[in-house]
């Protein structure tokens, strides 16, 4: 699914982000599973609080990050689009 | 560094 510029991306109800201290990264608790994001993925799920729209986000991720900024939006766009359709976020 | 966006399954 195309997500527009202006969608303020969420986590689905049922899903945290969570600091795991052992592991030293961040983790997805859902219903019945554990997902990993790497940290990469960490960094755009962080800013995915209902509040930013997806062109903040990408503003965001492009003041800290050195890469292309069309190369980050293609990236979030991309993992964004999957999850959205996997139903783990709302936009 | 950007890396390309990963979740997995663990």
């Amino acid at each position: 699914m195309t997500i527009p510029d202006d969608a303020r991306p969420r986590l689905a109800r049922g899903f945290r982000l969570k600091r795991d201290e052992v592991r030293n990264a961040w983790v997805l608790l859902a219903p019945e599973r554990v997902i990993q994001p790497n940290p990469v993925a960490a960094e755009i799920l962080r800013r995915c609080d209902g509040a930013r729209t997806l062109a903040e986000i990408v503003d965001d991720l492009a003041a800290s990050f050195s890469a292309p900024r069309e190369r980050i939006d293609a990236d979030v766009r991309a993992l964004l689009s999957d999850m959205a359709g996997k139903r783990m976020i709302t936009v | 560094a950007w890396t390309t966006p990963e979740l997995t399954e663990i």
